[in-house]
């Protein structure tokens, strides 16, 4: 069937591709007039013949029309329709700057062809501004894209505070999160309550939660695109915030006016600054004689270099440097004994974060064909240093009379990561106003380091032979390739289809896997704002996350396939209705059904803690099946924006095949099942000096695993003896299926106000007030039973106490913050 | 200035603290309670279970004990063979001694209870052959207490291992146990019978510990290593030798100390007989211990998958398990200090 419909394709686009001889191309960058940013995916049209095409991602457009006289209009949400009249006679360059509205409410969008809209093929994709993301009230005033993304239909975040993604019964380790083209590998900041985007870095963020393109691949369940601002390329500005854990700072501006910029953001909690004193306090409360020093901080910058090197050459410099830092340097000193002094100095440091980096060049070969090479790394390492110097005293046997003094020193060292150097080459092919065509390569090198520990131990007694060894999994190497071709082709007017296939091959320690996965999406104007749409993808995943639990973990390892673990995979089907009310809102209604192969679980009792040693001793492969329907209702502009989202969704695991059996063999939801999730996100802007924003999420709770039975087993066993049977002799718990209690709904209100002023400088300064979970709902992080007895002397017996118990995460969390825009 | 800072240490330490805890209702059908039946036969007695009844799991009532009234009946090979009798208020007893192969099904009712079975098959006894000994012994140089004072004695150190092949079928998935018992005089001079379990990492050294190793991280996060600790530590699945003729090897160490100053010891030859047994388990036998024991080294752990406990009881929970064993003696020589205490210089 597949087959058939590919043939069909080919013979449409060939046919389609005979058909402009004598044409004329324009093409050039679409910008913002004020900042010189690229607009992406705004558009052109020719308003004759009402042709028209989108700029890419870095805002190139390209457009092939008849010789003659056209008047060509330029439009993007939130700025000031332009029309160019043009006399056509041959290929020509038109760079454009659109102005921005000042008056977003007033904006007339016509002709907004955005792939993601009624009108393009691609669905299960959703663009969300910044602004807007940035308006969604946040945990404790910080402004997360990730957190934003959870509240969209088919997204779901785990536990409470979560940053993880997971998207359509996926896992979170399915998600291809890129940063300007460039895969990050830990999102998580502070163990997933915080991502690592820095909101006022970025530029755009785009969700593909199925129907992905040929130019994604190597993730199961999601690709979140997101692309930094390059920086205003006439004048310097910025912005600074002081929030109640941390604050950020972001500068950008010309270096060379309309011609080189930069831009450059950082930002660092300071809880372990704060606390300093209390953590100081309390232990020199506890110990006479102890110092300490503990805490806990994270930081991001991000920066970004653009230089226009002609109107057809483009050159960017992409830097991302993040990490987690915890640390506790304690000092403790004693009494001298037989004049020497005692202490203990311990110090403890933990580090964990991304780097990435990418250099990429932007040039249009001709006005059809643009090219984007890019270098870039990406590598994520964890690092734990743990030194400890102590003299110590040892008394006689029977006496307190001091016999030997001894001095140890030792040192643990623990390192673990992942290294990605890429090169990739993508083209942008756009032959007539009917084909958009891109195709490419590119190959990862990848270097895994499962875990490597280092030991030193040495002390002054001579009969104490030192330790100085090295134990661990040795690195390991792995190439990726990929190589794919997509077509949008715009059949008729209305008949839209974007066909292509994405190769892949994957080659680890003499394991060789290749695949070949194809994909389609189509689109059916059924009016002039209604489409029905469909995609199919099949993707293919070489990577896996080994990983503890819900919250993120600096032990979080990424191992490749294996010879006995083999990439997991997924097959997609989806279609939905599309309708857009002018000026209004945007509304779609998707189902999904989607399975997946080689999907990992934990076996019983198995847990992850910084080790790769015999990892593939503690999963097992299976399958897994999801499907649901999402609704949509989003307002991108205008004094009030916002979306309604509205998920029904099933997620499924089946593990049977011998040697990987769980439960029994029997099916079993997802740690993630959740049959109904809802969001309402809303923001007001009463004027411009004050606006108020709410989020309310609703959805069926979690799953969990409890024994609903307690019992006996035998006291003692034939094979063993008495001394090992003592686990025997206390009641067992009966769990008669994995994930079989379902937790109770989760829900919440967020609120968040602006007052924005600006100063006779021409500063704007906003102070922003919010609280999360306001009615302060006590949801369920998790739940667990809490066996107790306790002797009732009237009785003389024990009495037990058996309860369940619950631990919720977050109550009412108050947020304030302050920022001045310069 | 000071006093803010404390301020906002207490703030920010009260806000990382709010977490909070409650205690819920379990909000679902509160589930019946169901029969648990526990057993494991073998060729060594006749058959005999335990039957009790099941507890939920908030329930403050910890009685298990469900009394005699349970009607259990011992089918061998499908046939009916004789209703096991209560000995005890969960014991239940028949004369059946089941044979090699046998299928072995047991059935039980009892009022208020949904009916339960279990079946299990005896498994074949382990093929092991005498294959070579390795004895060794020699005194060193100790220091060995005298009144409460170290000095130099004698220590003897003797090692006898006897290496028996194990020779495994390559059409099953077997388990095995191994163990061994001692008959002798104990340090008081006493008669005494030991038996205790041999680890699987002195029985097959290189296969219990290359399955077992572990980085030294998970050491330093206390990470337990499952497999060598608690009621497993003696057995092993034949995943790693399917099919193949393998060494096991039982050690037997003896380590003498003397003080030479003192008369009163002397060194005289003993012998002790030890029993070597090598057992065959089935598999739900093998998977219940897996299981229990990752449950018990699970408990507490808030992150990692909870352990389901397997049960082969349709309609119930608990263990029919089966297993067989072969016996082998070996006597042996060592020296045994005695000390006479009437002795006078």
């Amino acid at each position: 069937m597949i087959r058939q419909l590919l043939g069909t394709l080919y013979l449409l686009i060939c046919l389609s591709f005979s058909l402009q001889a004598q044409k004329v191309t324009v093409s050039g960058y679409l910008s913002d007039a004020e900042t010189g940013e690229p607009l992406i995916a705004a558009t052109v049209v020719d308003t004759l013949t009402m042709k028209g095409n989108a700029a890419n991602s870095y805002g190139f457009y390209s457009l092939t029309l008849n010789p003659g006289r056209v008047v060509l209009q330029f439009s993007y949400i939130g700025y000031q329709t332009q029309y160019v009249e043009l006399n056509l006679t041959e290929n020509q360059t038109l760079p454009i700057r659109l102005t921005p509205s000042t008056m977003l409410s007033e904006v007339t969008v016509t002709g907004h062809r955005s792939e993601l809209g009624v009108r393009g093929s691609q669905m299960s994709a959703i663009e969300v501004p910044i602004a807007q993301l940035k308006a969604v009230p946040s945990l404790l005033g910080e402004n997360d894209i990730i957190k934003a993304l959870q509240l969209l239909p088919g997204v779901q975040s785990g536990s409470e505070g979560s940053a993880g993604l997971y998207v359509r019964g996926g896992g979170p380790d399915q998600n291809l999160l890129l940063l300007d083209g460039v895969p990050l590998y830990n999102v998580n900041h502070m163990f997933g309550f915080f991502s690592v985007f820095n909101s006022d870095a970025l530029k755009n963020v785009t969700l593909y939660k199925g129907s992905f393109p040929a130019r994604f691949g190597g993730r199961l369940s999601s690709v979140v695109d997101v692309s930094m601002k390059d920086g205003d390329d006439k004048k310097v500005k910025g912005s600074a915030t002081i929030g109640l854990i941390s604050s950020k700072i972001q500068v950008e501006g010309p270096i060379i006016k309309e011609r080189t910029t930069f831009n450059v953001s950082a930002r660092r909690t300071y809880i372990d600054l704060l606390a300093r004193p209390a953590i100081r306090y309390f232990s020199e409360q506890e110990n006479e004689g102890q110092k300490t020093i503990a805490g806990y901080y994270f930081y991001d910058i991000n920066a970004k270099f653009t230089h226009k090197i002609s109107d057809t050459d483009k050159l960017f410099l992409s830097l991302y440097g993040g990490s987690d830092q915890a640390y506790l340097r304690m000092n403790t000193t004693n009494k001298k004994m037989k004049d020497v002094e005692m202490y203990d100095d311990v110090n403890f440091k933990w580090g964990w974060g991304n780097a990435v980096a990418s250099l990429r060049w932007n040039k249009i070969i001709n006005s059809k064909l643009f090219m984007n090479a890019t270098a870039s790394y990406t590598g994520y390492r964890s690092r734990l240093n743990l030194k400890s110097d102590m003299v110590e005293s040892y008394t006689q046997w029977g006496n307190d009379e001091i016999s030997d003094v001894v001095r140890a020193e030792s040192a643990i060292a623990y390192n673990s990561g992942i290294n990605d150097a890429s090169l990739k080459l993508v083209f942008d092919y756009t032959p007539n106003p009917s084909h958009d065509v891109k195709f490419g390569a590119n190959y990862v090198y990848h270097t895994f380091s499962p875990d490597v520990s280092a030991m030193k131990y040495k002390n002054s007694l001579p009969q104490t032979p030192a330790i100085d060894t090295i134990v661990g999994s040795n690195k390991v190497m792995a190439h990726e390739t990929m190589l794919f071709a997509e077509d949008n082709i715009r059949l008729a007017e209305w008949v839209k289809v974007n066909v292509g296939v994405h190769a892949s091959s994957f080659h680890v320690q003499g394991e060789n896997y290749f695949s070949v996965q194809p994909r389609l999406g189509m689109r059916l104007l059924i009016t002039d704002n209604l489409s029905f749409k469909a995609g199919y993808a099949n993707m293919q995943q070489y990577i896996h996350l080994l990983t503890n639990s819900t919250v993120s973990l600096p032990t979080d390892l990424w191992v490749p396939a294996t010879k006995r673990i083999k990439p997991m995979s997924s097959v997609q089907y989806s279609a939905g209705l599309f309708y857009s009310v002018p000026n209004v809102a945007d509304f779609s209604v998707e189902g999904y059904y989607k399975t997946m192969d080689n999907l990992l679980e934990y076996r019983n009792g198995a847990s992850f803690m910084g080790s790769s040693a015999n990892w593939e001793d503690k999963v097992a492969a299976g399958k897994g099946i999801a499907y649901g329907v999402e609704f949509l209702a989003m307002r991108k502009f205008g004094k009030t924006t916002g979306w309604l989202s509205y998920t029904w969704s099933k997620s499924d695991r089946l593990f049977d095949k011998p040697g990987n059996v769980i439960n029994n063999g029997i099916s079993f939801p997802a740690k993630y099942d959740r049959r109904h999730d809802f969001n309402i996100t809303v923001a007001h802007q009463f004027s411009n000096r004050f606006d108020v924003s709410g989020a309310w999420i609703y959805s069926t709770g979690n799953v969990g695993t409890l024994g609903f039975q307690t019992y006996e087993t035998l006291s003692s066993y034939p094979h063993s003896t008495s001394y090992y049977d003592m686990l025997f002799n206390q009641p067992q718990t009966h769990i008669d299926g994995r994930n079989n209690y379902r937790y109770d709904a989760y829900h919440r209100l967020d609120l968040a106000m602006n007052f924005r002023k600006v100063t006779k400088r021409g500063n704007r300064r906003t102070w922003s007030i919010g609280a999360y979970n306001v009615y302060n709902q006590f949801n369920p992080f998790i739940i667990y039973p809490l066996f107790e007895s306790h002797y009732d002397s009237a009785t003389e017996t024990y009495v037990s106490s058996n309860k369940l118990m619950q631990t919720t995460l977050f109550p009412i969390i108050p947020s304030i913050s302050y920022t001045l825009e310069f | 200035m000071k006093h803010t800072l404390y301020l906002w240490s207490l703030l920010l330490v009260a806000m990382f603290a709010i977490s909070c805890e409650k205690e819920i209702t379990f909000d679902g059908n509160e589930q019946s309670p169901l029969l648990v039946l526990n057993g494991i036969v073998s060729p060594d007695t006749s058959v005999w279970v335990t039957v009790q009844r099941s507890q939920f799991f908030l329930s403050n009532n910890r009685s298990y004990t469900l009394g005699t009234t349970a009607k259990v009946a011992l089918f061998v090979n499908d046939v009916f063979v004789e209703n096991l009798l209560p000995t005890d208020e969960k014991t239940y007893h028949g004369t059946y001694v089941p044979k090699t192969g046998d299928v072995i099904r047991v059935d039980v009712s009892a009022a208020g209870y949904p009916s339960v079975s279990a079946t299990t098959t005896i498994p074949e006894p382990p093929k092991v052959k005498y294959k070579s000994e390795e004895n060794t012994s020699k005194w060193v140089d100790a220091e060995v207490y005298h009144n409460d004072v170290i000095i130099v004695g004698r220590k003897r150190m003797q090692t006898n291992t006897v290496i028996y092949e194990l020779d495994d079928d390559a059409q099953r998935g077997d388990a095995y146990f191994f163990a061994q018992r001692s008959e002798g005089v104990d340090y008081e001079g006493k008669y005494s019978i030991q038996h205790f379990p041999e680890p699987i990492r002195t029985v097959m050294p290189g296969l219990g510990m290359s399955k077992q190793s572990m980085s030294m991280f998970e050491i330093l996060m206390g990470e337990s290593i499952s497999q060598d600790d608690g009621p497993i530590i003696n057995v092993v699945s034949d995943d790693l030798f399917n099919g193949r003729k393998v060494d096991t090897r039982f050690n037997v160490e003896f380590t003498t100390e003397t003080d030479l100053t003192d008369p009163a010891y002397t060194a005289e030859p003993e012998q002790l007989t030890y029993t070597f047994c090598v057992g065959s388990m089935s598999p739900e036998y093998y998977e219940f211990l897996v299981s229990i024991t990752k449950a018990y080294n699970n408990e507490g752990e808030m992150v990692s998958e909870p352990v389901q406990i397997t049960s082969n009881v349709q309609g119930g929970i608990g263990l029919l398990g089966a297993y067989n064993r072969t016996l082998v003696d070996y006597s042996v020589e060592y020296m045994y200090i005695k000390r006479d205490y009437n002795y006078l210089p």
